[in-house]
């Protein structure tokens, strides 16, 4: 009878065990994770979305006067139309990192990309 | 314990601390997430965020806010009726409360100390451009020589009661976002809360211990990207720049800075000043003076108040005074550190 409370391959077994838990790990911390944006109007979060999970690109228009319509695709979100009549928003351009921030004054939409602290806040 | 037990055991154990170390980290941000708060809204004509962290969080964020409403609309806006500037820009005479006479006073100071560089008398020269209220093209080039000129020299201070020699028009829109963060901060200390991070269009009062990182905007994209960061500690920090406010007329771009003497905005190669400094309304007036004087005199002004600047150029160099230096990362490859 064998004594050994452990064989050849059980160690192997174990092995592979904590080979597939390392492997969970460093795909779960090595993955994009989230990158959310949010449509806020007036202070109020009107959408939030997951811009690494968008199939299709889309647009929501904000029932603000004067009306913006904001494009959200893969990776990005902007402002693609304002009635405003600076279009600062308009040309803010696409928002693809965390932290960034589109603002239209005139309309009080503002999108931003949740931050991931690379920055607290930005200046100006 | 037989063999297959133990291995079941081992097994078992392997996997439970794998979950353990994988959740250990947003069980703890979910903790701490309980204690955060953040809010924002439009306030002082701009978008405002509070980020605030410790107990009574929420509490601590909706009292900022609404300080900053208050201080909008009872003392340093211009435009909303039954503001302190708003009757003293009315009947030239008036007796201010406290928060206005504070920053009517600082901001005086910062006048005559830059020779002029801010003026907070030039409330018509700013009401002519109306570059704020979305102008599209520049006005007559006699109403500006009509009116440009310092002003500052037209107020003058008694008590409480500010008075205006002539038909000067004070506007504190160099200086209402930074003593609004003033106040903030004067909230958060009182709160007893541990960190907070209030945005006021782009002025940023910094509370707490440990270090903040804050981005310089983009002069392309504004807030929605940035050029470099700054690692700084409790503070406040303020930009002036020209893609902030600014309409475009037969290919040239006509920016809110503007130059009191000249009458027109500052045209100097600068793209945005930032000042770092422990007063949020210094900050604030200074980067607008910084602006103006460009870089070796806005050097030189930093000094005299102990401040740090930043100067962005239109081609893309970095210039700062020397006690800030080793805090800045260029974050935008296409930026260069200058000096």
């Amino acid at each position: 009878m064998n004594t050994r409370l452990l064989k050849k391959a059980d160690i192997i077994t174990l092995s592979l065990i904590v080979l597939i838990c390392i492997a969970s790990i460093l795909i779960m911390r090595c993955s994009g994770g989230n990158l959310n944006a949010e449509i806020i109007v007036d202070g109020k979060v009107l959408q939030t979305v997951d811009l690494n999970s968008i199939d299709a690109p889309f647009t929501v228009i904000t029932a603000t006067s004067p009306e913006t319509e904001i494009t959200v695709e893969k990776g990005a979100v902007y402002f693609s139309r304002s009635g405003c009549e600076n279009q600062l928003c308009v040309k803010s351009g696409r928002l693809t990192q965390k932290g960034a921030t589109a603002v239209c004054l005139p309309a009080k939409v503002v999108i931003t990309v949740s931050a991931d602290k690379s920055v607290d806040a930005v200046t100006y | 314990m037989n063999r297959k037990k133990l291995l079941i055991f081992v097994a078992a154990v392997i996997v439970i601390a794998a979950a353990v170390f994988v959740c250990i980290k947003p069980v703890k941000n979910y903790i701490n997430s309980k204690k955060e708060y953040t809010a924002s809204g439009f306030y002082m004509n701009t978008y405002v965020t509070a980020n605030i962290t410790g107990a009574m969080s929420e509490e601590t964020t909706n009292i900022i806010l609404t300080n900053i409403d208050t201080l909008e609309k009872l003392c340093l806006s211009k435009t909303v009726e039954g503001s302190d500037v708003y009757k003293l820009n009315e009947k030239n005479s008036y007796t201010v409360s406290q928060p206005t006479l504070d920053a009517i006073v600082t901001a005086l100071d910062v006048c005559e100390k830059s020779g002029g560089a801010l003026d907070i008398g030039i409330g018509g020269l700013v009401d002519l451009w109306n570059v704020n209220q979305g102008a599209s093209r520049p006005p007559d080039e006699k109403q500006i020589s009509a009116i440009k000129g310092n002003r500052y020299r037209n107020i003058s201070v008694s008590g409480s009661e500010i008075s205006l020699s002539d038909s000067s028009k004070i506007d504190l829109g160099s200086v209402g976002k930074g003593a609004a963060c003033d106040s903030a901060r004067q909230i958060a200390e009182m709160s007893g809360i541990k960190r907070a991070v209030v945005s006021i269009g782009g002025s940023i009062m910094l509370y707490g211990e440990g270090s903040f990182r804050v981005g310089i905007a983009s002069p392309e994209k504004g807030s929605a990207d940035y050029i470099a960061a700054i690692n700084t500690s409790s503070g406040f920090v303020s930009t002036s720049g020209t893609y902030e406010r600014f309409f475009d007329y037969d290919g040239v771009r006509y920016h809110h800075i503007l130059n009191p003497v000249t009458g027109y905005p500052v045209q100097n190669g600068l793209a945005s000043v930032t000042v770092v400094s422990d007063s949020g309304i210094l900050s604030d007036a200074l980067s607008t003076a910084c602006f103006v004087l460009g870089i070796e005199e806005g050097k030189k002004l930093a000094a005299q108040y102990g401040c740090q600047a930043i100067f962005v150029t239109d081609d893309k160099k970095i210039y700062s005074t020397n006690g800030i230096k080793n805090q800045i990362e260029i974050t935008d490859n296409s930026y260069i550190l200058a000096d």
